[in-house]
């Protein structure tokens, strides 16, 4: 993968929080209200480490409107965002504030919803233990860990990511203090931060605080993992939940694999949480127009610069469900003996089953939506997969 | 005066038409479509064409496809504008038509012919974009309140077994199309009632009598429920359109009833194949599959993104690739997924 590449698939997680933005502002998910602090910081401290004015400026009108400009204007002066009052900004969204569609709105509300739903099933089924652990590939800027960790004590929170992504949330989360207090830690006085180009440069892009870790590495390079200083606050023995909310669906499939054996090897009691999309399969459905989503979406991410090797590779559930089985379910390794299972259920039969009546009732007063068929459709285009394994 | 014609070529070539144009453009289109009844009387031979959702360059082909008018006689079931990037364009060179052969192309209105939905679905931001003002939405809007909001082809050959055309489907406030006469039709569609559940409600194999639908505005009917109304009105089909199908068209209940749709690759994501459908004069069905045209030809101007005015390519996406020499400032066609 080129710079480029990389610089694309980074713009993803920009691309999935501005959906979460949109979700929030409309009511869907009123849990994640951290999110109003946390992204004028993150475009704060993208805009600065921006080296050209020219550059900086034309960034800071991308950024706005990627946030349907509902920030005051000026995002250079990090006194005025963190003096932002988020009730002012809440009162000026009104019908015609551009947002993200219903669909997207809708498909975005089922992905957080339901991978949260999955983690707190986790956490819960294993509060009684001493310590558990997350894992969370490719986190980019999710907000989860602000609402998530303060519920539980037993849990320690690993969030890995490119070195520059996480770089700019350890320095949006020390700005505020209403962000690292969910996280344990204190923020920072904002002359202890950087807030030039060069000193950005410069600054260490780990964090760690008694539950909550910012890990940087490359995620292709598996020793970029191995061989960080934090890898030793990961322990392999206790149960730990390792998230991939579209992450690895952006590696190469040696790529993906390999990360996914790794984390297999490592582990003896964990399990793998996985959202990402299918292309379908268009060699048995003989002269079927359905076949065409998955090359589609190929051509639509090409001209975003964005590749996903593995989408027809992996087009369906049965063959997750075929590659999940190869990596993880190997029962009997080294004489260890292994209890492992393997789920995958595409994402319109999760938001048929497994999402609350009440709470679709509920989202379903908030915003007409005039798509159900594309909806279903797009829906039966992604999957969750759960795959674990514990030593016996 | 008018020049029709040119602006026929330019709406084609994606140019933008000048506000007061469109404004002339909708009020002769008001002049027209206020002597329609609220179902309009059609003869065949005539093409039926489902949503069409902005999706310029698809229009244009399904013309080729067809004819143009008034080559063929052309009615279309509404949900011109939203979800696509053309959607100023799209229904201004259906509007041109019906000025040039107002009997040789007929309109009807969908649910996204509405102020509500057009200001959540693209249509109110897109004329914002390229006019900056709301006018040409407000003038689009007000003709939108006068289109039918059904049609019915007559057969030639008897006056029995006519096809009853409509966006969405039926309502269970109304059992004849005279009731439909009656509707005062040239308002806003409302949240509810005969008029909107015409726009908003679909077919569904799976339900006996009504059910309220999921989209939070009509109802599901089944096959009974079509049948009774066949039955009632004389009619030998129900052609409409307002669910996505991804063979182009789909028949139910024994051929009663078809969904015709006119949008391939439908929001440049779905991959689906659209569809037109031909009655001849004693209404014998021919469909006519095709698909889109868009993507190939766009695509491959936009890797090459950094031609637009100033724009500089930090790989964020969202600005507006500007063109040349007057043409349409258009919104590059980013399509969203869930990354």
């Amino acid at each position: 993968m080129s710079i480029d590449i990389d610089d694309a698939v980074r713009q993803t997680d920009f691309d999935a929080l501005s959906s979460r933005l949109s979700c929030y502002l409309k009511g869907y998910t009123p849990q994640d209200n951290l999110i109003l602090d946390l992204i004028p910081l993150i475009i704060y401290y993208q805009l600065i480490s921006c080296q050209s004015e020219f550059k900086r400026f034309a960034l800071s009108r991308k950024l706005k409107s990627l946030f349907f400009n509902i920030f005051p204007s000026n995002l250079l002066d990090i006194n005025k965002i963190l003096n932002f009052n988020n009730n002012e900004i809440l009162s000026k969204i009104n019908k015609f504030t551009p947002l993200k569609s219903p669909m997207i709105n809708r498909g975005t509300y089922l992905r957080t919803t339901s991978i949260t739903k999955n983690i707190l099933n986790f956490c819960n089924k294993n509060k009684n233990l001493n310590k558990i652990q997350i894992i969370s590939l490719g986190s980019g800027n999710d907000t989860r860990p602000f609402y998530i960790l303060p519920k539980f004590e037993n849990l320690s929170y690993f969030e890995l990511d490119f070195q520059f992504t996480t770089k700019l949330k350890k320095l949006a989360i020390l700005s505020s203090s209403k962000l690292s207090n969910t996280l344990n830690l204190n923020s920072l006085s904002l002359s202890n931060l950087p807030h030039t180009f060069e000193n950005i440069l410069s600054f260490n892009p780990s964090l760690n605080s008694s539950n909550y870790h910012l890990i940087p590495c490359d995620l292709r390079k598996l020793n970029s993992i191995l061989n960080n200083d934090q890898f030793k606050y990961i322990d392999p023995f206790v149960p730990t939940l390792i998230i991939s909310e579209c992450c690895i669906c952006y590696l190469s499939k040696d790529d993906s694999n390999n990360l996914i054996s790794f984390w297999r090897n490592h582990l003896n009691n964990a399990e793998f949480l996985i959202y990402e999309p299918i292309g379908g399969d268009s060699s048995n459905i003989p002269n079927n127009s359905n076949s065409n989503y998955g090359e589609v979406m190929i051509k639509n991410l090409i001209c975003r610069g964005i590749e996903m090797p593995t989408l027809i590779t992996y087009g369906t559930i049965n063959l997750q469900i075929e590659r999940f089985n190869k990596l993880i379910n190997i029962k009997n390794e080294n004489n260890k003996f292994f209890d492992c299972k393997i789920w995958c259920k595409d994402m319109k039969w999760v938001y048929d089953n497994q999402i609350d009546i009440n709470d679709i009732d509920r989202i379903s007063r908030l915003e007409m939506l005039d798509e159900m068929e594309e909806l279903n459709l797009i829906n039966s285009h992604y999957c969750m997969i759960i795959a674990s394994w514990k030593l016996l | 005066m008018l020049d029709l014609d040119r602006i026929l070529e330019d709406v084609k070539l994606c140019r933008t038409i000048p506000e007061q144009d469109v404004q002339e453009m909708c009020l002769l289109g008001q002049e027209i479509l206020i002597q329609e009844s609220n179902i309009q009387l059609i003869e065949s031979p005539v093409i039926i064409c489902g949503d069409i959702h902005g999706q310029l360059h698809d229009l244009i082909t399904l013309f080729k496809i067809g004819k143009e008018p008034p080559e063929s006689k052309y009615l279309f079931l509404g949900d011109f504008v939203d979800r696509g990037f053309y959607s100023v364009e799209t229904f201004l060179l259906l509007l041109v038509y019906k000025l040039k052969y107002p009997n040789k192309i007929f309109l009807i209105r969908g649910n996204h012919e509405s102020r509500q939905i057009t200001s959540v679905y693209g249509f109110y931001d897109e004329c914002i974009r390229k006019y900056n003002s709301a006018n040409v939405w407000r003038y689009c809007c007000e003709l939108f309140d006068y289109l039918s909001l059904g049609a019915y082809i007559m057969n030639n050959n008897s006056n029995e077994d006519g096809v009853f055309c409509v966006h969405g489907g039926l309502s269970p406030n109304l059992n004849s199309l005279d009731e439909i006469r009656l509707i005062d039709r040239k308002q806003e569609v409302p949240h509810d009632g005969s008029m909107c559940d015409l726009l908003w409600s679909d077919p569904e194999k799976e339900i006996q009598g009504w059910a309220l639908s999921p989209r939070g505005a009509g109802y599901l009917f089944g096959e009974t429920e079509t049948s009774k109304f066949l039955h009632t009105n004389r009619l030998s089909l129900i052609a409409r359109a307002h669910q996505l199908v991804m063979e182009g068209y789909r028949e139910l209940f024994n051929g009663g009833l078809v969904t015709v749709w006119s949008a391939p690759n439908y929001c440049y994501r779905c991959g689906n194949v659209a569809a037109i459908l031909s009655l001849d004069s004693e209404l014998n069905r021919e469909y006519t599959t095709f698909e889109s045209s868009f993507n190939e030809d766009h695509l491959n101007g936009c890797s090459s993104s950094s031609n637009n005015g100033g724009d500089i390519n930090d790989g964020f996406i969202g600005g507006f690739g500007v063109g040349v020499g007057g043409e349409v400032p258009s919104k590059r066609p980013v399509t969203d997924y869930f990354l």
